[in-house]
Protein backbone atom coordinates (compact mmCIF):
# COMPACT_ATOMS: atom_id res chain seq x y z
CA UNK A 1 0.00 0.00 0.00
CA UNK A 2 2.90 2.09 0.70
CA UNK A 3 4.55 1.28 -2.69
CA UNK A 4 1.60 1.95 -4.16
CA UNK A 5 0.76 5.96 -2.57
CA UNK A 6 4.80 6.58 -3.50
CA UNK A 7 4.46 5.75 -7.03
CA UNK A 8 1.09 7.73 -7.46
CA UNK A 9 2.60 10.39 -5.24
CA UNK A 10 5.74 10.75 -8.03
CA UNK A 11 3.22 10.55 -10.93
CA UNK A 12 1.59 13.48 -9.35
CA UNK A 13 4.44 15.41 -8.70
CA UNK A 14 5.35 14.95 -12.50
CA UNK A 15 2.21 16.29 -13.28
CA UNK A 16 3.23 19.45 -11.58
CA UNK A 17 6.08 19.73 -13.87
CA UNK A 18 4.52 20.14 -16.43
CA UNK A 19 4.25 23.86 -17.97
CA UNK A 20 1.73 25.72 -20.36
CA UNK A 21 3.13 25.80 -24.31
CA UNK A 22 4.10 29.41 -25.10
CA UNK A 23 2.45 30.06 -28.60
CA UNK A 24 6.03 30.22 -30.08
CA UNK A 25 6.43 26.46 -28.33
CA UNK A 26 2.98 25.27 -29.69
CA UNK A 27 3.05 26.54 -33.19
CA UNK A 28 6.38 24.00 -33.62
CA UNK A 29 4.47 21.22 -32.83
CA UNK A 30 2.62 19.10 -35.25
CA UNK A 31 1.61 15.77 -35.11
CA UNK A 32 3.00 12.73 -37.71
CA UNK A 33 -0.40 10.68 -39.38
CA UNK A 34 -0.74 9.72 -42.65
CA UNK A 35 -2.72 7.68 -44.66
CA UNK A 36 -1.34 4.49 -46.82
CA UNK A 37 -2.54 2.18 -48.96
CA UNK A 38 -1.08 -0.65 -50.59
CA UNK A 39 -1.94 -2.33 -53.78
CA UNK A 40 -0.53 -5.38 -52.90
CA UNK A 41 -2.04 -8.43 -54.99
CA UNK A 42 -4.44 -6.08 -57.30
CA UNK A 43 -5.22 -7.09 -60.58
CA UNK A 44 -8.00 -5.67 -62.87
CA UNK A 45 -9.93 -6.55 -66.07
CA UNK A 46 -12.82 -6.38 -68.10
CA UNK A 47 -14.44 -5.29 -70.77
CA UNK A 48 -15.13 -1.45 -69.89
CA UNK A 49 -14.75 1.15 -72.64
CA UNK A 50 -13.78 4.99 -72.26
CA UNK A 51 -14.56 7.02 -75.45
CA UNK A 52 -14.02 10.38 -75.71
CA UNK A 53 -16.11 12.31 -78.96
CA UNK A 54 -16.00 15.46 -80.22
CA UNK A 55 -18.53 17.63 -81.45
CA UNK A 56 -18.45 16.71 -84.86
CA UNK A 57 -18.45 13.59 -84.17
CA UNK A 58 -15.49 11.91 -84.62
CA UNK A 59 -14.42 9.73 -81.53
CA UNK A 60 -11.41 8.18 -79.43
CA UNK A 61 -11.79 4.94 -77.45
CA UNK A 62 -9.82 2.65 -74.84
CA UNK A 63 -11.49 -0.33 -73.91
CA UNK A 64 -10.72 -3.86 -71.83
CA UNK A 65 -8.21 -2.51 -69.36
CA UNK A 66 -5.98 -5.10 -67.93
CA UNK A 67 -4.28 -4.21 -64.65
CA UNK A 68 -2.01 -6.16 -62.56
CA UNK A 69 0.71 -5.92 -59.59
CA UNK A 70 3.35 -8.20 -58.13
CA UNK A 71 4.13 -7.41 -54.95
CA UNK A 72 7.26 -6.96 -52.60
CA UNK A 73 8.42 -9.87 -50.51
CA UNK A 74 7.29 -8.35 -47.30
CA UNK A 75 3.55 -7.30 -48.22
CA UNK A 76 2.63 -4.12 -46.75
CA UNK A 77 5.74 -3.18 -46.36
CA UNK A 78 6.18 -0.76 -49.07
CA UNK A 79 2.47 1.17 -49.43
CA UNK A 80 1.82 4.58 -50.92
CA UNK A 81 1.99 7.37 -48.89
CA UNK A 82 -0.83 10.33 -48.02
CA UNK A 83 0.16 12.77 -45.71
CA UNK A 84 -0.18 16.69 -45.21
CA UNK A 85 3.05 18.06 -44.40
CA UNK A 86 4.47 21.28 -44.10
CA UNK A 87 5.19 24.09 -47.23
CA UNK A 88 7.84 25.42 -47.59
CA UNK A 89 8.22 29.13 -45.84
CA UNK A 90 6.01 31.06 -46.65
CA UNK A 91 3.81 28.70 -48.31
CA UNK A 92 0.54 26.73 -47.72
CA UNK A 93 0.61 23.25 -46.44
CA UNK A 94 1.15 20.34 -49.34
CA UNK A 95 -0.43 17.22 -49.68
CA UNK A 96 2.01 14.64 -50.39
CA UNK A 97 1.53 11.28 -52.33
CA UNK A 98 4.99 9.46 -51.86
CA UNK A 99 4.92 6.35 -54.77
CA UNK A 100 6.59 2.97 -52.93
CA UNK A 101 10.10 3.45 -52.82
CA UNK A 102 10.46 -0.10 -54.47
CA UNK A 103 14.40 -0.47 -53.79
CA UNK A 104 14.06 -3.38 -55.46
CA UNK A 105 12.09 -3.42 -58.37
CA UNK A 106 9.54 -5.99 -57.06
CA UNK A 107 6.53 -3.90 -57.45
CA UNK A 108 6.13 -4.76 -61.20
CA UNK A 109 2.65 -3.63 -63.21
CA UNK A 110 1.63 -5.69 -66.26
CA UNK A 111 -1.09 -3.62 -68.22
CA UNK A 112 -3.33 -3.73 -71.25
CA UNK A 113 -5.64 -2.16 -73.38
CA UNK A 114 -7.20 -2.13 -76.65
CA UNK A 115 -7.84 1.64 -78.81
CA UNK A 116 -9.54 2.65 -81.64
CA UNK A 117 -10.06 6.29 -83.57
CA UNK A 118 -13.35 6.89 -85.18
CA UNK A 119 -13.41 9.80 -88.09
CA UNK A 120 -14.07 10.44 -91.62
CA UNK A 121 -16.83 7.55 -91.77
CA UNK A 122 -14.49 4.84 -90.43
CA UNK A 123 -13.72 3.08 -87.40
CA UNK A 124 -10.48 1.90 -87.00
CA UNK A 125 -9.15 -0.25 -84.39
CA UNK A 126 -5.48 0.28 -84.08
CA UNK A 127 -5.40 -2.98 -81.64
CA UNK A 128 -3.77 -3.43 -78.43
CA UNK A 129 -0.96 -1.80 -76.34
CA UNK A 130 0.76 -4.19 -74.19
CA UNK A 131 3.19 -3.06 -71.20
CA UNK A 132 5.16 -5.21 -69.18
CA UNK A 133 7.22 -4.84 -66.10
CA UNK A 134 6.60 -1.24 -65.54
CA UNK A 135 8.39 -0.03 -62.88
CA UNK A 136 7.74 3.19 -60.49
CA UNK A 137 10.71 3.71 -58.22
CA UNK A 138 9.55 6.19 -55.71
CA UNK A 139 8.67 9.81 -57.19
CA UNK A 140 5.44 11.31 -56.17
CA UNK A 141 2.82 14.09 -56.48
CA UNK A 142 1.84 16.72 -54.65
CA UNK A 143 -1.06 18.53 -54.65
CA UNK A 144 -1.90 22.64 -52.80
CA UNK A 145 -3.03 25.87 -53.20
CA UNK A 146 -1.22 27.97 -56.45
CA UNK A 147 0.69 31.09 -55.29
CA UNK A 148 -0.90 33.46 -57.54
CA UNK A 149 -4.15 32.95 -59.37
CA UNK A 150 -6.83 30.38 -58.91
CA UNK A 151 -6.87 26.44 -59.19
CA UNK A 152 -4.56 23.55 -58.02
CA UNK A 153 -0.77 23.70 -57.70
CA UNK A 154 0.60 20.59 -58.08
CA UNK A 155 4.56 18.94 -58.19
CA UNK A 156 4.94 15.52 -59.84
CA UNK A 157 8.69 13.50 -59.81
CA UNK A 158 9.04 10.02 -61.74
CA UNK A 159 11.48 7.43 -62.14
CA UNK A 160 9.87 4.92 -64.82
CA UNK A 161 11.56 1.99 -66.41
CA UNK A 162 9.29 -0.48 -68.54
CA UNK A 163 10.73 -4.09 -69.82
CA UNK A 164 8.55 -3.48 -72.80
CA UNK A 165 6.00 -1.41 -74.70
CA UNK A 166 4.40 -2.98 -77.43
CA UNK A 167 1.60 -1.28 -79.91
CA UNK A 168 0.12 -4.79 -81.39
CA UNK A 169 -2.46 -4.10 -84.13
CA UNK A 170 -3.55 -7.18 -84.20
CA UNK A 171 -3.96 -7.60 -80.41
CA UNK A 172 -2.68 -8.44 -77.12
CA UNK A 173 -2.46 -12.05 -78.29
CA UNK A 174 -0.61 -11.96 -81.07
CA UNK A 175 2.57 -10.52 -80.15
CA UNK A 176 4.00 -12.07 -84.01
CA UNK A 177 2.87 -8.30 -85.08
CA UNK A 178 4.19 -5.15 -83.35
CA UNK A 179 5.92 -1.93 -83.10
CA UNK A 180 8.32 -2.93 -79.63
CA UNK A 181 10.03 -0.40 -77.61
CA UNK A 182 12.31 -2.50 -75.28
CA UNK A 183 14.29 -1.25 -72.29
CA UNK A 184 12.39 2.39 -71.26
CA UNK A 185 13.87 4.28 -68.94
CA UNK A 186 12.43 7.64 -67.63
CA UNK A 187 14.24 9.77 -64.28
CA UNK A 188 16.29 12.47 -63.32
CA UNK A 189 19.22 12.83 -65.26
CA UNK A 190 21.27 12.01 -62.09
CA UNK A 191 19.55 9.10 -61.78
CA UNK A 192 17.31 9.68 -59.19
CA UNK A 193 13.26 11.04 -60.07
CA UNK A 194 13.16 13.73 -62.24
CA UNK A 195 11.29 16.29 -60.84
CA UNK A 196 8.96 17.46 -63.42
CA UNK A 197 7.33 20.15 -61.07
CA UNK A 198 7.60 20.88 -57.73
CA UNK A 199 4.83 22.91 -55.75
CA UNK A 200 7.75 24.88 -54.30
CA UNK A 201 10.64 25.36 -56.28
CA UNK A 202 8.95 25.17 -59.87
CA UNK A 203 4.82 24.77 -59.54
CA UNK A 204 2.93 23.16 -61.94
CA UNK A 205 -0.72 24.63 -61.80
CA UNK A 206 -4.49 23.18 -63.06
CA UNK A 207 -7.28 25.78 -63.29
CA UNK A 208 -9.34 28.03 -66.00
CA UNK A 209 -8.22 31.10 -67.28
CA UNK A 210 -10.01 33.28 -69.47
CA UNK A 211 -9.07 34.94 -72.81
CA UNK A 212 -10.57 36.98 -75.47
CA UNK A 213 -11.80 33.38 -76.87
CA UNK A 214 -13.57 32.97 -73.13
CA UNK A 215 -12.84 30.30 -70.79
CA UNK A 216 -9.83 27.33 -71.37
CA UNK A 217 -8.68 24.84 -69.41
CA UNK A 218 -4.99 25.39 -68.46
CA UNK A 219 -1.88 23.52 -67.60
CA UNK A 220 0.96 25.00 -66.74
CA UNK A 221 4.50 24.85 -65.18
CA UNK A 222 5.72 28.06 -63.93
CA UNK A 223 9.68 29.13 -64.05
CA UNK A 224 12.09 27.76 -61.55
CA UNK A 225 12.18 29.81 -58.39
CA UNK A 226 15.75 30.19 -57.01
CA UNK A 227 13.41 31.29 -53.38
CA UNK A 228 12.87 28.16 -52.85
CA UNK A 229 15.62 25.94 -54.81
CA UNK A 230 18.74 25.98 -57.43
CA UNK A 231 16.60 28.31 -59.87
CA UNK A 232 17.44 25.83 -62.64
CA UNK A 233 15.08 23.65 -64.15
CA UNK A 234 15.83 19.71 -62.62
CA UNK A 235 17.12 17.81 -65.86
CA UNK A 236 15.85 14.50 -66.85
CA UNK A 237 16.54 11.92 -69.28
CA UNK A 238 15.00 9.36 -71.52
CA UNK A 239 16.15 6.54 -72.76
CA UNK A 240 14.82 3.25 -75.23
CA UNK A 241 17.81 0.64 -74.82
CA UNK A 242 15.54 -1.21 -78.15
CA UNK A 243 12.94 -0.30 -81.17
CA UNK A 244 12.01 -3.07 -83.47
CA UNK A 245 9.38 -4.33 -85.66
CA UNK A 246 8.59 -7.73 -85.78
CA UNK A 247 5.97 -9.00 -88.34
CA UNK A 248 5.38 -12.73 -89.71
CA UNK A 249 7.12 -13.46 -92.38
CA UNK A 250 9.51 -10.46 -92.74
CA UNK A 251 13.01 -10.01 -91.32
CA UNK A 252 12.66 -8.18 -87.94
CA UNK A 253 13.62 -3.84 -88.69
CA UNK A 254 15.90 -3.09 -85.46
CA UNK A 255 16.24 0.13 -85.23
CA UNK A 256 18.47 0.51 -82.15
CA UNK A 257 18.45 2.41 -79.16
CA UNK A 258 17.74 6.23 -78.75
CA UNK A 259 18.16 8.45 -75.91
CA UNK A 260 17.65 12.12 -74.81
CA UNK A 261 20.74 12.70 -72.43
CA UNK A 262 19.25 15.85 -70.63
CA UNK A 263 15.89 17.53 -70.94
CA UNK A 264 14.89 20.88 -68.90
CA UNK A 265 11.49 22.11 -68.94
CA UNK A 266 12.00 25.65 -67.75
CA UNK A 267 8.96 26.79 -68.24
CA UNK A 268 5.41 25.26 -70.20
CA UNK A 269 2.08 26.40 -70.27
CA UNK A 270 -0.77 24.70 -72.34
CA UNK A 271 -4.32 26.55 -72.86
CA UNK A 272 -6.72 24.19 -74.55
CA UNK A 273 -9.27 25.55 -76.79
CA UNK A 274 -12.74 25.01 -76.26
CA UNK B 1 -51.80 13.66 -45.76
CA UNK B 2 -52.58 16.91 -46.79
CA UNK B 3 -48.63 18.77 -46.35
CA UNK B 4 -46.94 16.29 -48.86
CA UNK B 5 -49.47 16.89 -51.37
CA UNK B 6 -49.43 20.29 -50.77
CA UNK B 7 -46.08 20.54 -51.33
CA UNK B 8 -46.27 18.52 -54.04
CA UNK B 9 -48.84 20.99 -56.04
CA UNK B 10 -46.38 23.57 -55.00
CA UNK B 11 -43.56 21.58 -56.64
CA UNK B 12 -44.94 21.09 -59.96
CA UNK B 13 -46.43 24.38 -60.01
CA UNK B 14 -43.06 25.46 -59.80
CA UNK B 15 -41.48 23.24 -62.37
CA UNK B 16 -44.33 24.36 -64.49
CA UNK B 17 -43.57 27.51 -64.49
CA UNK B 18 -39.85 26.93 -65.21
CA UNK B 19 -40.53 24.98 -68.49
CA UNK B 20 -42.81 27.79 -69.42
CA UNK B 21 -40.10 30.48 -68.55
CA UNK B 22 -37.40 28.14 -70.32
CA UNK B 23 -39.73 27.77 -73.77
CA UNK B 24 -40.62 31.01 -73.75
CA UNK B 25 -36.94 32.22 -73.77
CA UNK B 26 -35.85 29.73 -76.07
CA UNK B 27 -35.80 30.85 -79.90
CA UNK B 28 -34.98 28.59 -82.80
CA UNK B 29 -31.30 29.59 -84.37
CA UNK B 30 -31.45 30.83 -88.28
CA UNK B 31 -29.25 29.82 -90.74
CA UNK B 32 -26.40 32.52 -90.11
CA UNK B 33 -26.60 32.00 -86.52
CA UNK B 34 -26.16 28.01 -87.04
CA UNK B 35 -23.65 28.48 -89.27
CA UNK B 36 -21.84 30.81 -86.97
CA UNK B 37 -22.15 28.11 -84.43
CA UNK B 38 -19.27 25.32 -84.12
CA UNK B 39 -17.95 23.11 -81.46
CA UNK B 40 -14.63 22.00 -80.74
CA UNK B 41 -13.02 19.21 -78.77
CA UNK B 42 -9.74 19.64 -76.82
CA UNK B 43 -9.18 16.23 -79.11
CA UNK B 44 -9.45 15.82 -82.23
CA UNK B 45 -9.11 13.01 -84.78
CA UNK B 46 -8.64 12.16 -88.12
CA UNK B 47 -8.52 8.96 -90.54
CA UNK B 48 -6.98 8.57 -93.50
CA UNK B 49 -4.82 6.82 -96.30
CA UNK B 50 -2.52 7.73 -99.09
CA UNK B 51 -0.31 5.24 -100.83
CA UNK B 52 -1.45 2.26 -99.73
CA UNK B 53 -1.17 2.89 -95.98
CA UNK B 54 -3.89 3.85 -93.37
CA UNK B 55 -3.26 7.04 -91.34
CA UNK B 56 -5.12 7.38 -87.81
CA UNK B 57 -4.50 11.52 -86.14
CA UNK B 58 -4.88 12.22 -83.04
CA UNK B 59 -4.24 16.02 -82.54
CA UNK B 60 -4.09 18.12 -79.16
CA UNK B 61 -6.04 21.35 -79.66
CA UNK B 62 -4.21 23.63 -77.58
CA UNK B 63 -2.20 26.64 -77.97
CA UNK B 64 1.97 26.05 -76.09
CA UNK B 65 4.14 28.38 -75.02
CA UNK B 66 7.15 26.48 -74.07
CA UNK B 67 10.90 27.27 -72.59
CA UNK B 68 12.89 24.05 -72.69
CA UNK B 69 16.31 23.00 -73.45
CA UNK B 70 17.36 19.35 -74.70
CA UNK B 71 21.06 18.05 -74.80
CA UNK B 72 22.50 15.04 -75.98
CA UNK B 73 19.78 13.23 -78.44
CA UNK B 74 20.78 10.14 -80.25
CA UNK B 75 17.64 8.66 -82.10
CA UNK B 76 17.94 5.35 -83.98
CA UNK B 77 21.56 3.85 -82.85
CA UNK B 78 21.80 1.34 -85.69
CA UNK B 79 24.08 0.14 -88.28
CA UNK B 80 23.32 2.03 -91.63
CA UNK B 81 25.54 0.52 -94.26
CA UNK B 82 25.15 2.75 -96.85
CA UNK B 83 26.48 6.00 -94.78
CA UNK B 84 26.70 4.70 -91.01
CA UNK B 85 27.96 8.67 -90.24
CA UNK B 86 27.73 9.16 -86.68
CA UNK B 87 26.15 5.72 -85.94
CA UNK B 88 22.53 7.29 -85.67
CA UNK B 89 19.80 8.58 -87.41
CA UNK B 90 19.38 11.94 -85.62
CA UNK B 91 23.16 13.23 -83.58
CA UNK B 92 21.57 16.31 -81.88
CA UNK B 93 24.05 17.72 -79.40
CA UNK B 94 21.54 20.57 -78.62
CA UNK B 95 17.93 21.96 -79.49
CA UNK B 96 16.77 24.70 -77.03
CA UNK B 97 13.27 26.24 -77.63
CA UNK B 98 13.60 29.87 -76.70
CA UNK B 99 16.59 32.27 -75.63
CA UNK B 100 17.35 34.38 -72.73
CA UNK B 101 19.48 37.16 -74.89
CA UNK B 102 16.42 38.92 -76.52
CA UNK B 103 13.14 40.49 -75.75
CA UNK B 104 11.08 38.95 -73.58
CA UNK B 105 8.72 37.22 -76.24
CA UNK B 106 11.50 35.55 -77.40
CA UNK B 107 11.97 33.45 -73.82
CA UNK B 108 9.40 31.48 -75.72
CA UNK B 109 8.34 29.09 -78.39
CA UNK B 110 4.73 29.32 -79.40
CA UNK B 111 3.63 25.58 -80.22
CA UNK B 112 0.23 24.74 -81.82
CA UNK B 113 -1.77 21.94 -81.94
CA UNK B 114 0.94 18.56 -80.90
CA UNK B 115 -0.27 15.51 -82.76
CA UNK B 116 0.62 12.14 -82.94
CA UNK B 117 0.06 10.23 -86.75
CA UNK B 118 -0.36 6.40 -86.62
CA UNK B 119 1.19 4.31 -89.44
CA UNK B 120 -0.96 0.48 -90.63
CA UNK B 121 -0.87 -1.59 -93.47
CA UNK B 122 -4.75 -3.20 -93.92
CA UNK B 123 -6.24 -1.48 -90.70
CA UNK B 124 -9.03 -2.55 -91.85
CA UNK B 125 -8.77 -6.29 -91.57
CA UNK B 126 -7.39 -7.03 -87.88
CA UNK B 127 -5.95 -10.39 -89.26
CA UNK B 128 -3.41 -8.76 -91.29
CA UNK B 129 -3.24 -5.55 -89.87
CA UNK B 130 0.30 -4.19 -89.99
CA UNK B 131 2.03 -2.03 -87.93
CA UNK B 132 4.45 0.75 -89.98
CA UNK B 133 5.34 3.44 -87.69
CA UNK B 134 4.41 6.76 -86.26
CA UNK B 135 4.88 10.69 -86.24
CA UNK B 136 5.02 13.25 -84.06
CA UNK B 137 4.43 16.70 -84.96
CA UNK B 138 3.10 20.12 -84.38
CA UNK B 139 0.60 22.26 -86.95
CA UNK B 140 2.38 25.32 -86.25
CA UNK B 141 5.91 26.40 -84.32
CA UNK B 142 7.54 29.97 -84.23
CA UNK B 143 10.12 31.47 -82.29
CA UNK B 144 13.75 31.00 -81.58
CA UNK B 145 15.05 27.45 -81.61
CA UNK B 146 18.84 26.87 -81.05
CA UNK B 147 20.12 24.36 -83.11
CA UNK B 148 23.50 22.17 -82.94
CA UNK B 149 23.51 18.95 -85.39
CA UNK B 150 25.71 16.48 -85.75
CA UNK B 151 23.85 13.95 -88.45
CA UNK B 152 20.04 14.62 -90.22
CA UNK B 153 18.02 12.26 -91.26
CA UNK B 154 15.64 13.57 -92.84
CA UNK B 155 14.72 16.82 -94.85
CA UNK B 156 15.36 20.17 -93.69
CA UNK B 157 15.73 23.73 -95.25
CA UNK B 158 16.82 26.60 -94.07
CA UNK B 159 17.86 30.41 -95.17
CA UNK B 160 20.34 32.33 -93.98
CA UNK B 161 22.55 35.09 -94.48
CA UNK B 162 26.32 35.03 -95.48
CA UNK B 163 28.78 38.09 -93.50
CA UNK B 164 28.72 39.51 -96.79
CA UNK B 165 24.83 39.79 -96.96
CA UNK B 166 24.89 37.03 -99.62
CA UNK B 167 21.52 34.63 -99.17
CA UNK B 168 23.05 30.95 -97.89
CA UNK B 169 20.68 28.10 -97.70
CA UNK B 170 20.73 24.54 -96.32
CA UNK B 171 18.95 21.90 -97.91
CA UNK B 172 19.09 18.26 -97.47
CA UNK B 173 17.98 17.44 -101.11
CA UNK B 174 21.30 18.65 -101.80
CA UNK B 175 22.09 15.01 -100.31
CA UNK B 176 23.29 12.24 -102.86
CA UNK B 177 21.52 9.88 -100.15
CA UNK B 178 18.68 12.13 -99.88
CA UNK B 179 19.40 12.85 -96.49
CA UNK B 180 19.99 9.52 -94.78
CA UNK B 181 22.90 9.97 -91.99
CA UNK B 182 23.84 13.36 -93.14
CA UNK B 183 26.58 15.60 -91.61
CA UNK B 184 25.36 18.77 -93.35
CA UNK B 185 28.74 19.50 -95.51
CA UNK B 186 28.10 21.53 -98.62
CA UNK B 187 30.20 23.62 -100.89
CA UNK B 188 30.13 26.50 -102.63
CA UNK B 189 27.66 29.32 -101.27
CA UNK B 190 25.44 26.84 -99.21
CA UNK B 191 24.92 26.78 -95.18
CA UNK B 192 26.34 23.58 -93.74
CA UNK B 193 24.70 21.83 -90.37
CA UNK B 194 27.95 22.64 -88.56
CA UNK B 195 26.93 26.76 -89.18
CA UNK B 196 23.69 26.53 -88.25
CA UNK B 197 23.39 27.91 -84.60
CA UNK B 198 19.46 27.75 -84.68
CA UNK B 199 16.84 28.61 -86.52
CA UNK B 200 13.79 31.59 -86.18
CA UNK B 201 10.54 29.39 -87.06
CA UNK B 202 7.50 30.77 -88.28
CA UNK B 203 6.99 34.26 -89.95
CA UNK B 204 4.94 37.79 -90.06
CA UNK B 205 2.47 35.08 -91.52
CA UNK B 206 2.37 32.37 -88.95
CA UNK B 207 4.37 29.42 -87.88
CA UNK B 208 6.06 26.48 -89.38
CA UNK B 209 3.75 24.03 -90.42
CA UNK B 210 5.67 21.08 -91.02
CA UNK B 211 7.90 20.01 -87.91
CA UNK B 212 7.53 16.16 -87.65
CA UNK B 213 9.67 13.48 -86.15
CA UNK B 214 9.35 9.92 -87.68
CA UNK B 215 9.76 6.06 -85.98
CA UNK B 216 9.08 4.08 -89.36
CA UNK B 217 10.28 0.28 -90.55
CA UNK B 218 10.05 1.73 -94.18
CA UNK B 219 9.80 5.29 -96.27
CA UNK B 220 6.07 6.16 -96.22
CA UNK B 221 4.46 9.32 -97.99
CA UNK B 222 2.95 11.41 -95.02
CA UNK B 223 -0.43 12.96 -96.30
CA UNK B 224 -0.29 16.98 -97.02
CA UNK B 225 -0.55 19.30 -94.59
CA UNK B 226 -3.18 22.06 -95.33
CA UNK B 227 -1.41 24.81 -97.48
CA UNK B 228 1.84 23.21 -97.77
CA UNK B 229 3.38 21.10 -100.74
CA UNK B 230 3.93 17.23 -100.78
CA UNK B 231 6.28 16.49 -97.90
CA UNK B 232 9.42 14.68 -99.16
CA UNK B 233 8.78 10.81 -98.36
CA UNK B 234 9.77 9.72 -94.95
CA UNK B 235 12.53 7.34 -95.07
CA UNK B 236 13.03 4.35 -92.79
CA UNK B 237 14.45 4.57 -89.11
CA UNK B 238 14.01 8.52 -87.64
CA UNK B 239 13.48 10.94 -89.66
CA UNK B 240 13.30 14.58 -88.68
CA UNK B 241 10.93 16.80 -91.53
CA UNK B 242 11.10 20.73 -91.26
CA UNK B 243 11.49 22.81 -94.11
CA UNK B 244 8.67 25.20 -93.88
CA UNK B 245 9.53 29.21 -92.79
CA UNK B 246 12.99 28.63 -91.15
CA UNK B 247 15.91 31.52 -91.05
CA UNK B 248 19.06 30.50 -89.20
CA UNK B 249 19.60 32.81 -85.94
CA UNK B 250 23.33 32.84 -87.13
CA UNK B 251 26.10 31.11 -89.48
CA UNK B 252 28.60 30.64 -86.47
CA UNK B 253 27.06 27.44 -85.15
CA UNK B 254 26.97 29.12 -81.68
CA UNK B 255 23.21 28.44 -80.21
CA UNK B 256 22.18 31.69 -78.16
CA UNK B 257 22.27 31.18 -73.99
CA UNK B 258 18.47 29.96 -72.47
CA UNK B 259 18.74 30.60 -69.15
CA UNK B 260 15.33 30.71 -67.16
CA UNK B 261 13.62 33.57 -66.21
CA UNK B 262 14.41 34.64 -62.89
CA UNK B 263 11.73 34.86 -60.01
Amino acid sequence: MRALLGVLMMAASSVWAMEPLSDSALSSVRGRDGVSFDLNGFAMSGDARVTYTTPTGSSLYAEKFAASRSDSLLPFSDPFRLDIVPGAPGLADVINIAFPVNANGEQRWQMAYDWGVGANGVVREQGSVVVKDMVLTGGGLQFTTPQINDGIAFGAALKLDIGQLALQPRGREDATEAMVLSGIHIGGADGGAWAIANVASQPAVINALNDASGPRLHIGIDWPDARYGSGQAPAGSIAVDNISFVSPGQPTVDLGSSRIGSIQIQYLDIKFRQ
Amino acid sequence: MTFPTLRQLLLSVVLLCGMHAASAQMQPMSEDELSNTHGQGIVTMTNTSLGGYDFSKVVLEADIALSANLRNMRLGEYTYSARNGGGADLDISLMQFGRSDGTEAQRLVQISNPYFEFVYKNAADGASREAIGMRFGFESISGDIGLQIKTLSGSMRVTGTAADGSALVLDSRNDALGGKRWDGACTSSCLSLSQLGGVTAGDASGGSRDFWVSLLKTGVQFPTAAGLPASDPAQAGVWLNWRDKLQALNTSGIAPPNLPKGR
